[in-house]
Parts: C-alpha cells; sequence; structure tokens
C-alpha cells in the first residue's frame, strides 16, 4: 500500500465540522481528540516514507496534473501539519472551559465546527499542489478565520470582523488575478509543473507582483497590517490563539513557497532586500507598537505582527550560501511561533475569564494566583525573545547564521534588535501581574485551560530542545 | 630541622598564639605576663645561634625564608631586649583593666611577630609580609583613644604607611620581574624611607609620638625605625651597583638634611616625646648619610655597614630608654635613679666621649675620613653640636613637665624596665667591642682625637649655655607644631575633599515616544488602500515588470 | 551514556531538579525546601569533589547532544572548568545556609529559592560548557535565573534595578549571539581547547576575527561589569544580601569573566588574542574600570553600594591580567577569580548580618560593630584586608602574580594601576574598619533584633563568612600547598601557553 494513501487522512476534520455541528454538546470532549489522534496517527505513518523518499505526491482521483489535482506532502507540510494538529487540539480542549460573556453557552457551541473546519482547511492549503487549490483553500481558511471573529458577537468584534473580511477578498481577489495571468501565460495551475514553464519577463513579475501583495494583506505584513490588531483583539481568546498562530501562518506559508519554488528567477535583488526591509520595519514596528498598549491582548497582537516580519528576513538570504540556514530558520521560527503566540493568547483568555478585563496595569495579583499561566506564558516569551531553549532561539540562530555568513550581516542585526525590544514589551507585561492581589475578586478558572496554554507553551521549548531531525528535513526542501 | 631553626620559626609564631589566646577574656592578664618573656629566645638565637642558620616554609605565600645574617643578628639583640623592657614596663601599666586594652594587646603581639619576623626575613616576600603586619598593627598600639588630634595623628601614619608599602611593593615586584635599576632603587627608598623617617616623609613620626602611649612610643622610635633600615641593607643591592652609587649623593644631602632639619625642629617643641620623635629623624638622618656613602662603592659597604649596625644598636636602646623615661616616677622609691641616668643617656646620645655613642659615632666618622667622601664627612661631627642642644631642651623639659601625658597613671610606674634598659643601652656599645674585636684597647686609643673631641664638648658647652639663660627666663618663644611641613597639604586637602563632588547619577531606561497617532492613520481603510497600492507598484517595478515600457 | 557524561549531567540535574520541585512545593513546607536545597548543595560538591579527583587522574567527563545540524550542546570538565565549578558549588553551599537564615520568616521564598537554584545550575553550565553555543546557551539561563531575584523584593527600586539589569544584560547577550553566530558561520563549530580551538586563521579572516573577538568580549562585559558597561550593578544592590553576595562573588560578574576567559585561552588561544590587538583595548578598559570603581566607592555611603564598586573594580583585575600576554598575569588572573569571589562574598555575608541583626544599613552607622558582633566583624575585618592586598591574605596573591606578569609583559604602567587601586581600596576600607573597632557604639542600633542563645546573631548569618574569610586567609596563607587556588591556577596557566 502507499504510503501516500494517507494523505486524505490529513483533511479528516473536514469531515469532524459537519459531525460535531451535528452532535452539538455531546461531541465535546471526545471528538477532537479523536480527530487529533487521527490526524496524529497518519503523520506518524507517513513520517518514515518520508524520510526515506523524500518528498511525497498524490494525484487526487488519480488523475495525473495538469488535468488533475496534486497533493505534495514532504518535510515542511508534515511539521506545518503537526503545529496546526496540536494547536488546534489545545485550543479546542480550552475552549471548553471558555464561556464567553458569561453564559451565552448557546452560541458558544458555534465554535468547534468553525475550528473543525478552519483546521481542515488549512491541512488541505499545506497540501495543495497546485496554484488555485491554493486560492480555495485560502478563501476557506479566510471565511473560517471570519467566523472565528465575529464569533461572539458582539460590535467591536462585528466591526473588526467586517474589516477583515473586506481585506481578505481584496487579497484573494489579487491573488486571484496574479492566478489569471499565469494561467494565461503559461497554461498550467500545477505548482511543480508551472515552475518548469515559468519564464521570468512582463508577465511573470506581474503575476508575482499581484500574488505577492495579495498575501501581504492576508498575512498582515507591515505597512500593511493595519486590521490584525483589531480583528486579533477584539476576537474571543481561542479564536484569537487560532488567527495569530495559524491562520496567519497559512498565508506566509503560501508566500514564501510560492517565492521559493515559483518565482525564484524573477525575484530581483532588489525586490529581495525591499521585502527584507519591510520585514525588519514588520518587526521593528510591531515590537515598538506592542510596548505602548496597555490591553494584554493588543500586546500579544502587536507582537504577532511583529514576529511575522522575521521569516521576510530570509527572502534575500536564499540566493546565497546560506540558503538552507536561513529557509529552515525563517520556518522554524514560524513553527515555534505558532505554539508559543497560541499559548499567549490562551493565557490572555485565562486573564480576561479571572477578572472580566485584560488591562495589564490592573492586574496585579494575577501571577500570585495563577502560577501555571504565568509560566506558560513565560515559556512562550522565551520563543519570543528567541531565547534558549526555546524553538525561536534555533530559528533566530539559523537565521543569524545565514545573514553572518552570507554577508548580509544587518538583517542579523535586524533579529537581534527585534529580540531586545521583544524583552521590553514582554516584561512590561509579567512585571505588574505580580504582586499582592488585595481583595481584588478573581474567579476561578478551569484548570483545562490552563493545562492547555502550559501545553502549548512546553511544546515550544520541546521544539528547541529536538530540532535537529526536523532542522535537517526543512533544509531537505532547498537543497537539491 | 634543628633546635636553632625551631627557635627561629617560633620568634614570629609565638606572639600570634598568645594573640589567639586573647580571645577568652581571662586571658588577658596571664598574656600580658607573657609579654616580657616573649622575646626572650631571640636573646638566645643573636648570640648563640650557629653561623648560616636558616628555614625554608616553601609552602607558606608565596615561599619564606627565615634565618639569621649578619645583619639580623645584631638587630635581633637590641630588638628583644627592647621589646623584653617594654612588655615589663606594660606589664606594670596594668593594661588589661583599661578600656580598648584587649584591641591594644592584639595589635601590640602582632606587631611583635611582625617585628621579628622583619629581622628573620632573608628575601623580599617574607619580608614585605611581616613588615605589612608590623605596619597595620602599630597603627593599632598608637592609636588607643578616640579623639580628634589621636584620629589626624593615626590617619597620617596610616597614609603614609601605605603609601610606603605600596612603593614597597613595586620595588618588589620589579625584583621579582628581574628590572634592576633606578626606579627600583627609587622605590625602595620611599618605600622602607616612610619607617625609616627620611626626609619628606617624616612627617608621621613626631604626630604619633604625641599622641601614643609609652610602650608604644618607645617600640616607635627604636625598633619600628630600624625595620626600614634593615630592608634598605638586605634588599637595595638588588637593583644593581650603578643605579645604588647613582642615587648615593642624593640620598646623603637628604641624610644630612634630616639630621640638622630634625634637630632644628626637635629645640623647637613643647613636649618631651615629640622632641625625642624628631630627634630620631636627626639620628636617623645620619644612618641614611652613612648608607648613602656605603652605597657609593661596593668596596666600602662591608665596612661601613658593620659600623652602621653598631650605631643602629646603640641609637635603638638609648631612645628606647629615654621614651620610656617619660612615663615613669621620679620621685619615690628608686625614682630618684632616673634623672641621672637620664643624664648619661643624654651624654651617650651626644657622643661626648667615655659613652658607647661616642664611639660609635667616633668610628664612623673615622672611617668616612679615611675613605675621603668629599665634604660631607665634615659635616658629620657638626650633628653632635644639634644633638647636644636638643639633648638639653630636652632634660630642660623634663625637668618640668613631670608627666601630663595621655595615660597619667603611667608616671606612677616603676622605673625599673628603664633602669635595665638604660644600662644595657649604656654598656652594650663597649661590650660589643670587646667581645668581637680582637684588640679592642688600641682601637679605642686611636679614637682619642681632636676632631672627635671637639663637637660634642662644644655641644655641651652650648647646652649649658641654653640652660643658664633658660633660668634666668630668657627662652625661645618660636615653636615648630608637630607634623610640620605636611600642614599646609592637610589644609589644602581639607579643603578639597569639602568641595561639593556631584556624583554621577544612576542610569534610568530612556522614555518611548508614543506611536499611536500614525498606526491610528495606518487602519484607515483610505491609507491602507493607498499602502497596498504603492506596495503592488513597488514589487512590479523592483521585479521588472515594467521594463518593457 | 557512560560513566564519564554521567557526571555533568548529576551536577547540572542536582540543582535543576530541586528548583521544579521547589516550584511545585506549597510556600508552607519550609523544612523540606530547605532540605531540598541543601542536599542538592551537598550532592554538587560532593559529584565535584569526585571529578577533582578524576581529573587528576586523567578521566575524561563529557557529554555531547546535537541540537543543530553541525552545531551540538556540548558539556566538557577541564580544569578551568574545575576551578570554576569548584567555586561556585562550595560557595552556593554557604550561600545556602546563609539564605536560609536570612530569609525565615520572609514572603515569597518559594519563588526566590527556586530561581536560586536555577541561577547556580546555569553557573555550573556556564563552567561546564565546552563550546561557545553552550555557553552561551547557560549565559542566558543565568540572565533569565536571576532577573527574578534582584526584583524579589518587589518595591520601586528593585523592579527599576531589575528593569536596568535586563536592559544591560540582554543587549550584551546579543552581542555574544552575534559574535557566537559570526564566528560559527566564518570557521564553522570550534570547541574550546587549551591554547586555542580556532586552528586556521587565513589571512583574509583576521579582520572578521577581530571584530567577532571585539564582539565577544564586549558582550560579556557587560556581566563583568566593565565601565561603562557596569551601570546595572550598583543598582542591583536593591536585592537582598544573598543575592548580592551570589550575584557579586559567583555568578553573574564570574560568569562574564569567566566568558572572556575562555575565549582569550581557549577559543583564540592567547597568541592569536593578542596578535589582533583587540586585547590591547581590553588592557585600557579593564585599567581604567579599577581605578574609576575604586573612586565611586569611595563616595558611597551605603555599605552595600560601596562594595558593589568596589565589585566592579575588582573583577577588572581579572579582565586585565587576561589582557597582558604571559602566563604569570593569567596565573593572576586565574587565582583571582577564586580570591576575590571568596573576600566579597565574606564581605556582603557581613553587610547582611549586620543590617539584619543591627539595622545598619550605612558607612557611618558601623560605630562600634566589632565589639558588638565580634566573629562577624573579624570576618569582614579579614576580607577588607585581604581586599586591599595585605600580605598574607588571599588578595596580595593575585596583586603580586598581577604586577609582576604586567612587568614581565612590558607594560610597567599596570603596576602604577595596581598600586593606585591599593591605596584607594585602603582608602574607603579602612576607615569602615576603624569604625568598628575604634569607635564607641552609638546608644542605641538603628533597629536591633533579638537573637536565641549567646550567638551574636544566628549561626546561619555568622558561619558563612566565618568560613570564607577562613578562606581568604587560607589561601593566601597556604598558597604554596599542593593543593591551593595559587597551585591549580599555575597549573592551568601553564597547559594554555606553548611550551
Amino acid at each position: 500500500m502507499s504510503p501516500a494513501l494517507l494523505l486524505p487522512g490529513l483533511i479528516l476534520p473536514l469531515v469532524a465540522a459537519p459531525v460535531s455541528f451535528l452532535l452539538g454538546r455531546r461531541a465535546l470532549p471526545w471528538l477532537p481528540w479523536l480527530v487529533a489522534l487521527m490526524v496524529a496517527g497518519c503523520l506518524c505513518g507517513l513520517a518514515a516514507p518520508l524520510l526515506s523518499e523524500g518528498e511525497l505526491f498524490l494525484h487526487l482521483g488519480n488523475w495525473e496534473p495538469p488535468l488533475g489535482l496534486r497533493w505534495r506532502f514532504d518535510g515542511l507540510v508534515w511539521g506545518m501539519i503537526a503545529a496546526t494538529t496540536l494547536v488546534c487540539l489545545a485550543v479546542a480542549v480550552y475552549a471548553d472551559g471558555y464561556v464567553p460573556n458569561r453564559g451565552r453557552r448557546g452560541r458558544w457551541l458555534g465554535f468547534w465546527p468553525v475550528l473543525f473546519f478552519l483546521w481542515g482547511a488549512l491541512n488541505s492549503l499545506f497540501l495543495a499542489g497546485d496554484i488555485f487549490n491554493i486560492y480555495v483553500t485560502l478563501e476557506l481558511v479566510s471565511l473560517a478565520a471570519v467566523a472565528l471573529v465575529t464569533l461572539d458577537g458582539r460590535p467591536q468584534a462585528l466591526a473588526a470582523g467586517m474589516r477583515y473580511l473586506l481585506l481578505a477578498l481584496v487579497g484573494s481577489l489579487c491573488y486571484l488575478l496574479g492566478i489569471a495571468l499565469l494561467y494565461a501565460s503559461f497554461g498550467v495551475l500545477d505548482a511543480a509543473l508551472l515552475a518548469e514553464r515559468l519564464q521570468p519577463g512582463m508577465t511573470a513579475s506581474l503575476a508575482m507582483a499581484l500574488l505577492g501583495v495579495g498575501l501581504f494583506l492576508k498575512t498582515a505584513l507591515f505597512p500593511v497590517h493595519g486590521w490584525l490588531p483589531a480583528a486579533h483583539g477584539e476576537a474571543p481568546a481561542p479564536a484569537s490563539a487560532l488567527l495569530s498562530s495559524l491562520v496567519v501562518m497559512g498565508s506566509l506559508y503560501v508566500l514564501l513557497r510560492l517565492w521559493l519554488e515559483l518565482f525564484g528567477a524573477v525575484l530581483t535583488p532588489g525586490l529581495r532586500q525591499f521585502v527584507a526591509v519591510l520585514g525588519a520595519a514588520a518587526v521593528l514596528w510591531g515590537s515598538w507598537l506592542a510596548m505602548c498598549q496597555r490591553r494584554l491582548k493588543l500586546v500579544v497582537a502587536y507582537s504577532t505582527v511583529a514576529q511575522l516580519g522575521y521569516p521576510l528576513l530570509m527572502v534575500p538570504l536564499l540566493e546565497t550560501s546560506g540558503a538552507a540556514a536561513a529557509w529552515s530558520g525563517g520556518f522554524y521560527l514560524l513553527l515555534s511561533h505558532a505554539l508559543a503566540k497560541a499559548s499567549m493568547f490562551l493565557v490572555a483568555g485565562v486573564l480576561l475569564h479571572a477578572q472580566g478585563h485584560d488591562r495589564i496595569f490592573q492586574s496585579r495579583g494575577f501571577a500570585g494566583r495563577y502560577p501555571m499561566s504565568v509560566f506558560a506564558f513565560g515559556l512562550a516569551a522565551l520563543t519570543l525573545l528567541a531565547l534558549p531553549p526555546s524553538g525561536g532561539f534555533i530559528g533566530k540562530w539559523l537565521l543569524l547564521e545565514a545573514s553572518f555568513g552570507s554577508g548580509q550581516w544587518w538583517w542579523g542585526l535586524v533579529l537581534l534588535l527585534g529580540g531586545l525590544l521583544a524583552a521590553g514589551y514582554v516584561f512590561r507585561v509579567l512585571v505588574p501581574i505580580f504582586g499582592d492581589a488585595g481583595h481584588r475578586h478573581l474567579e476561578a478558572v478551569p484548570l483545562r485551560m490552563e493545562l492547555a496554554a502550559l501545553s502549548l507553551a512546553v511544546g515550544s521549548v520541546v521544539l528547541g530542545l529536538v530540532a535537529g531531525a526536523p532542522v535537517r528535513a526543512l533544509q531537505a526542501v532547498v537543497l537539491p | 630541622m634543628n633546635l636553632w631553626a625551631g627557635t627561629i620559626l617560633l620568634l614570629p609564631l609565638a606572639p600570634l598564639l598568645v594573640a589567639v589566646m586573647l580571645v577568652r577574656p581571662k586571658a588577658l592578664r596571664l598574656a600580658t605576663g607573657l609579654l616580657p618573656l616573649l622575646p626572650l629566645p631571640g636573646v638566645l638565637a643573636a648570640f648563640a645561634a650557629p653561623e648560616a642558620t636558616s628555614i625554608e616554609l616553601s609552602a607558606l605565600v608565596l615561599g619564606l625564608t627565615l634565618g639569621l645574617d649578619q645583619a639580623g643578628r645584631v638587630f635581633l639583640i637590641f630588638t628583644a631586649m627592647i621589646w623584653c623592657a617594654v612588655g615589663w614596663h606594660l606589664w606594670l601599666t596594668r593594661p588589661w583593666e583599661e578600656k580598648g586594652g584587649r584591641r591594644f594587646l592584639f595589635c601590640y603581639l602582632v606587631a611583635m611577630s611582625g617585628n621579628f619576623g622583619v629581622l628573620l626575613s632573608l628575601e623580599y616576600i617574607a619580608y614585605y609580609v611581616f613588615f605589612s603586619m608590623l605596619s597595620f598593627a602599630a597603627y593599632g598600639i598608637v592609636v588607643t583613644r578616640d579623639d580628634e588630634a589621636v584620629r589626624k595623628a593615626g590617619r597620617l601614619y596610616l597614609a603614609l604607611a601605605i603609601l610606603g608599602e605600596m612603593a614597597m611593593l613595586g620595588g618588589f615586584m620589579l625584583a621579582a620581574a628581574g628590572v634592576a635599576g633606578l626606579s627600583m632603587v627609587l622605590l625602595l627608598y620611599f618605600g622602607m624611607g616612610v619607617k625609616h623617617a627620611v626626609l619628606p616623609l617624616h612627617v608621621w613620626l613626631p604626630r604619633a609620638h604625641g599622641t601614643a602611649p609609652t610602650p608604644a612610643s618607645a617600640l616607635l622610635s627604636s625598633t619600628l625605625l630600624k625595620a626600614g633600615l634593615l630592608g634598605w641593607m638586605r634588599f637595595m643591592p638588588l637593583a644593581g651597583n650603578e643605579a645604588l652609587s647613582a642615587f648615593a649623593a642624593p640620598m646623603l644631602v637628604l641624610g644630612l638634611g634630616a639630621a640638622f632639619y630634625g634637630a632644628l625642629c626637635g629645640v623647637l617643641q613643647d613636649r618631651p616625646k615629640m622632641l625625642l620623635g624628631y630627634s630620631s629623624v636627626s639620628q636617623m638622618g645620619i644612618a641614611t648619610a652613612a648608607f648613602a656613602i656605603a652605597a657609593a662603592s661596593s668596596a666600602v659597604w662591608e665596612a661601613v655597614a658593620a659600623l652602621l649596625l653598631l650605631f643602629v644598636l646603640h641609637h635603638a636602646l638609648v631612645k628606647a630608654a629615654l621614651f620610656l623615661s617619660t612615663g615613669v616616677r621620679r620621685r619615690g622609691a628608686s625614682g630618684g635613679w632616673v634623672w641621672p641616668v637620664l643624664l648619661l643617656l643624654s651624654l651617650a646620645l651626644v657622643g661626648v666621649p667615655g659613652t658607647g655613642g661616642y664611639f660609635a659615632k667616633a668610628m664612623l666618622e673615622s672611617r668616612l675620613e679615611q675613605w675621603g667622601v668629599g665634604w660631607a664627612y665634615q659635616l658629620l661631627p657638626l650633628t653632635s653640636i644639634a644633638t647636644a642642644l636638643l639633648m638639653a631642651r630636652f632634660l630642660w623639659l623634663m625637668r618640668h613637665e613631670p608627666g601630663a601625658y595621655p595615660g597619667v597613671a603611667q608616671a606612677h610606674v616603676s622605673p625599673a624596665p628603664f633602669l635595665a634598659l638604660s644600662v644595657l643601652a649604656l654598656l652594650l656599645p663597649w661590650g660589643v667591642l670587646f667581645v668581637v674585636h680582637p684588640q679592642p684597647l688600641e682601637v679605642v686609643s686611636g679614637l682619642v682625637t681632636l676632631k672627635s673631641w671637639l663637637p660634642p664638648t662644644v655641644g655641651m658647652v652650648l647646652g649649658l649655655i641654653g640652660w643658664w639663660l633658660a633660668l634666668r627666663g630668657l627662652t625661645l618663644s618660636w615653636r615648630v607644631p608637630p607634623g610640620d611641613i605636611v600642614l599646609p597639604l592637610e589644609h589644602a586637602l581639607e579643603r578639597l575633599v569639602h568641595w561639593p563632588l556631584r556624583a554621577p547619577r544612576m542610569p534610568n531606561l530612556p522614555r518611548l515616544p508614543q506611536p499611536d497617532r500614525v498606526e491610528t492613520a495606518l487602519r484607515r481603510f483610505s491609507v491602507l488602500g493607498i499602502c497596498y497600492l504603492l506596495l503592488l507598484l513597488v514589487f512590479a517595478v523592483l521585479a521588472g515588470a515594467l521594463r518593457g515600457f | 551514556m557512560s560513566w564519564g557524561g554521567l557526571a555533568p549531567l548529576v551536577i547540572l540535574l542536582s540543582s535543576l531538579v530541586p528548583a521544579l520541585l521547589i516550584f511545585f512545593l506549597d510556600e508552607s513546607r519550609v523544612r523540606l525546601r530547605n532540605g531540598l536545597n541543601l542536599g542538592g548543595a551537598v550532592l554538587k560538591v560532593s559529584v565535584v569533589g569526585v571529578m577533582l579527583w578524576g581529573v587528576y587522574r586523567g578521566w575524561r567527563f563529557q557529554l555531547s547532544w546535537e541540537l543543530l545540524p553541525g552545531v551540538s550542546f556540548l558539556l566538557r570538565i577541564d580544569s578551568l572548568s574545575l576551578l570554576f565549578m569548584t567555586l561556585s558549588a562550595v560557595l552556593w553551599l554557604l550561600t545556602t545556609i546563609y539564605a536560609i537564615g536570612y530569609l525565615a520568616d520572609r514572603p515569597h521564598n518559594r519563588r526566590f529559592f527556586g530561581f536560586f537554584c536555577l541561577c547556580v545550575a546555569a553557573t555550573v553550565g556556564i563552567s561546564m560548557a565546552g563550546n561557545l553555543f553552550t555557553l552561551f546557551i547557560f549565559y542566558e539561563l543565568l540572565t533569565l535565573s536571576t532577573y527574578p531575584m534582584v526584583v524579589h523584593r518587589g518595591d520601586n527600586a528593585s523592579l527599576r534595578a531589575g528593569a536596568v539589569y535586563l536592559a544591560y544584560t540582554l543587549t550584551g547577550s546579543m552581542a555574544v549571539l552575534a559574535g557566537t553566530v559570526w564566528l560559527y558561520a566564518l570557521v564553522g563549530p570550534v570547541d574550546f581547547v587549551e591554547q586555542g580551538g580556532i586552528l586556521v586563521a587565513a589571512p583574509e579572516q583576521r579582520a572578521s576575527l577581530t571584530l567577532i573577538l571585539a564582539l565577544l568580549i564586549g558582550g560579556f562585559s557587560v556581566k563583568a561589569a566593565l565601565v561603562p558597561l557596569h551601570g546595572w550593578l550598583p543598582r542591583a544592590m536593591a536585592a537582598p544580601a544573598p543575592v548580592s553576595a551570589l550575584l557579586h562573588a559567583v555568578a553573574v560578574v564570574k560568569a562574564g569573566a569567566f566568558g572572556i576567559l575562555r575565549v582569550v585561552y581557549d577559543l583564540y588561544g592567547a597568541e592569536l588574542a593578542h596578535q589582533l590587538g583587540v586585547l590591547a583595548v581590553l588592557l585600557a578598559f579593564a585599567a581604567a574600570t579599577i581605578v574609576y570603581g575604586s573612586v565611586r566607592a569611595l563616595f558611597q555611603t551605603d555599605i552595600k553600594r560601596r562594595l558593589a564598586y568596589s565589585t566592579v573594580s575588582q573583577v577588572s583585575y581579572i579582565l586585565l591580567g587576561t589582557a597582558l600576554f604571559g602566563s604569570v598575569a593569567t596565573v593572576g588572573a586565574l587565582v583571582h577569580l577564586v580570591h576575590q569571589g571568596v573576600m566579597k562574598i565574606t564581605m556582603f555575608f557581613c553587610a547582611g548580618a549586620v543590617a539584619e541583626t543591627l539595622g545598619v544599613h550605612r558607612v557611618d552607622e558601623l560605630d562600634g560593630t566589632g565589639p558588638r558582633m565580634p566573629w562577624t566583624m573579624t570576618a569582614f575585618t579579614i576580607a577588607a584586608l585581604a581586599m586591599i592586598g595585605l600580605p598574607p591574605f588571599a588578595g596580595f596573591i593575585s596583586k603580586w602574580y598581577l604586577g609582576v606578569g604586567a612587568l614581565e609583559a612590558g607594560a610597567a604602567w599596570v603596576v602604577g594601576v595596581l598600586l593606585l587601586s591599593s591605596l584607594l581600596n585602603a582608602a574607603y576600607f579602612l576607615p569602615m574598619l576603624y569604625r568598628a573597632w575604634f569607635k564607641a557604639p552609638p546608644a542605641a542600633w538603628p533597629q536591633e533584633a533579638t537573637t536565641p542563645g549567646s550567638w551574636e546573631a544566628p549561626p546561619s548569618l555568622v558561619l558563612p563568612p566565618a568560613l570564607t574569610a577562613f578562606f581568604s586567609l587560607a589561601f593566601g596563607v597556604l598558597a604554596g600547598t599542593a593543593i591551593s587556588p595559587l597551585q591549580w591556577a599555575q597549573f592551568i596557566a601553564a597547559l594554555e601557553y606553548a611550551p
């Protein structure tokens, strides 16, 4: 039996979505675990064949491209799907204890179907091997994301969700335009075939620009990041976790993958440097803004803006001797960030649950009552600061190695400075929450919420300890 | 390790062991009782130990070597005797009953250990170790009360002592690195010179004498001062003969300057102990001059060194006795002996013919004449006149100031230790001559010349005239405050310290400006849209999409 | 994993495991917490003892784990690591005893002791690091675990001190990281080897190597409190006394100095490092720090601040010795690492004991404390005399070697700096001793605490400084014996220079 047959198992969550909708309350708490176990099982089953063959393909319906759709599966996709599984499982467990608006339980039941839908859409996004399929799955992801933002029905959330929807659509349209151009010029939609047929020229450049900018908007990269803090700040905490860790990761993954595989020749050195400059600007701007926020969720949201700038720094390095290190570093950062950011938003949710608001300077005593959450926040912060022994440190090390090794040392400087700025906003949060709670009333928080946050944070640290094999797998994508 | 090596090791060690005893308050009296006994093995060793007794302790510090050489023996003789006598005197003053007595005894014992260690050190590491011990412990025996004058005197002493130690350390480091030369000579000169009270680093001595109790003063001027000279004799040659002879002339000038300056300042003093302090400065100046002459040419080093040792032995014993006299009673049981003995001691110090001092000085002068070192040797006899005037003034003060010093009780102390020490001071130089030299009587007769008779006699006459004038009520009213040249420096320092010195502030983190307005602008759809389109344009242009145009 | 790899792991775990357990213990389980602390400390000291014996007999201890392709996490015990590790382990045990007594009946001890154990784990990790990558990892861990201890009291001064501390140390760490990555990118993974791990330095790489060395030394200098990067140290005095003792004697400042030692001797090698010229700049800064720190100390009226500036000055002795070429200077640097730790920790212990028992925080409140607390102040006196550099105490040994080393390296002016520093040290320590022993005590102490029993203060506050004061004396007096730090330093220095 071909191992590629296991691949469809990875989009099991799409099936679980209607199941969860139908079963409602009865689907919890076992359905997320079941789905996660099955997906994990598929992943484990695919691990060995992946190591031996390097890349797996599945032609859907047994129809070969360019007629049929192709799914591709390599080390990077494995990592992405694994991260998605972990985060979604943790968030699903967490959301079980999370009750927004204290009692509107019924409406909240809509969370899990959307979660599964998002999960399945993301997995298909990662597996997709042709650019139109990518568009479809991107749309699915955006829809699910908008639903997540507006889930609890508050006016601010609705406004933020609306803005997100509009901008996401604009981005998608741009992306579609790019696809149209490519199809018109080169006649295929399959990514691998397109990579063979693509000629650098006006069309390719224009298509690349359209695709790139569209994805920029969807990923909220500087300077078109304005919608993200509002959206992620107003969404309920578990939703924010999913948005900040997975949704943006999906579009960024697409962007970088396409740029490496399709548009390698089209990206001029000037453009590469410009993109990295935008990334550096994102890091600096996002960190600075994070240091000025008074609400925890906004701090974490701006931190996302900042952290998303790091993978862009790899772009100019992909043409140099440090390409493998840069690629693996950027994506390792992204993966660790996914786990850490989700954890941070979950902790923000604990804070909201405990005291009804997330204003940092009025949260004295939180650390004393909820040491586990604060510990999780601290561990997650390790990734943001890129301090050992976290996954973020590994990613930063690799990017630094690429940057110094290729002579473009200024990107390394941006990385280091970003770490310092991250320390600024992280400790700005950590310090006020210690101390005596006095006579403020703090609600009890279900243990599963704290455990979910903690496990994700621990995951991001574990990523730092077992980085040898994953990094090799990532580097295999770039090395011929 | 044979018996004598063990004795040498015991000499600095025993006082430290007794110091440990002081932890128990009840042991104070016993410890004080042991004080006169501890130095006795030293006397024994100095006379009876075989020629090259030494013991190497390579496991301690950086490797210590203790032993006796010729200079060490002589120093040990008088040092041990003085510590015995002073210990006896101290026992009679009952220090365990006073406040701060334990601290005083502790420092006394450590100073004793340091002193013996210094004498027995054959190489510079051991010397430096024990010298430091001595310097710092001496502070504890000089400073016994907490008032302004004592504090100032102590501060000055300590400041100069530390400066000297640092200079000495620098010199020894140069020796260890093998860098011989003038810098080492200078460093060692000034380093040990602080203790030796050379000009201009002598200023601590009179002040310290003014505030220290009698036993401490006795030790200060006799044994402590000599530690510096021993260091010179043992370690200056490490710098090389060239450097030494280059420095000999300035050293000679400074020594002779000290001899006269010290006498001048001393005559203009009010208190006997400070006068004696200046007298020490003066006598040490003579020693410096002699050392300079020896350093000038290596040929005469051995001979001059031997004479210098004799001079030093004599001076130390006499000075210690003189100091002790300031604290004993002069009436009552055996008090009547004090005054005549004082007279004899003064004559000995002046170098009147017939006394041991005469013998020591005259021999020195005759030898200098023999080697014809320029004009210097002609000045040396004149120092006798200065000393005579000084002693005359001292006797005058002693007649009229029976003992208003810190610790008035000391004036009631029995004069027995003082008398014992005086006997030794007067007789020992002759004893050394008769024991050591093969034909002593001939040496003595050879020394009786006009040149050697005249200055002391003139001095004595001048002194008598001074007394006569003073009895008539004609006295000098000028006075020199103790510390002389350091006073303007102290004034300047005091003014400096009171400058308002603002320390730099400790760093704080900078405050951040707020970027809210820009961010809010970036969020508006219009701005967002423009950014978006601009981005698209830039991407396209940079990717060469518009190359065709 | 062989026996050789077990020992480093055990040493690390002997503080990591108690740390984790302590975090989960309830605040009120005092006995168990103290037991865990002390147990871990004793275990660590024993294993270090075994390793000492083992290394003496030629055994090898090594543990390696590949963290990234080509970059591995390496723990290796050699003679230099043992020097630092023994110092850390023994002083940690004493500080644990002291801290247990000092912080009894105070809140938030669970947090304190948890991070305390982590801090020491990071320190021994630094000493065992076999390459720059591992050193950096533990270096960062040290920053993270010492921050909560600096802000432990939670008042404004502590929080500000913590913020400044983080700003400085994280910036320094970034410099170290930049240097490390650049080095790895330039010459590949390099381990610490005696006489230098960088074997080949091609001419075109020299400029980069110089910059890397400057970056590394600059980054480590922040923790080593080199002027002008020392600003965090006096502020950090807002922390409780056991923290100051640990930070200033063992953990943070020594870690910085140790980092520089490793980089200069075991990464670049003394020859190469001197050829690149960076060490001449370090020499100048170290000399400036020595003088500046002492001058600032003169004007401080708070005891702990004065000791802080004294630390700034004294740690630069180690950097001075490193910056001079020659095995004598290296011996001075290495031996001062140990001596300064022991002397300084004594002084901080005593300052804390006096503050706790009598409420004395300022220098002018020290009058008469000698007879009142004789054992504590005797220890303080011994430590102060040792710091001034008087023989036969330990400080003299290090000064001697540094001075002679300077002369042999042809930098005679350094001797002047050393002597001036001794003078300044005397100028600010001797008045404290005078006040303690020669002045009469005040009518009432600022805040006297009653001590049960006949001791002057609780035994846990008196015994540790007594022991470390004894070490300050013994390391000097017995410097010629085979087991003294001096002999050890000479052994290490001999290995670092080609014959």
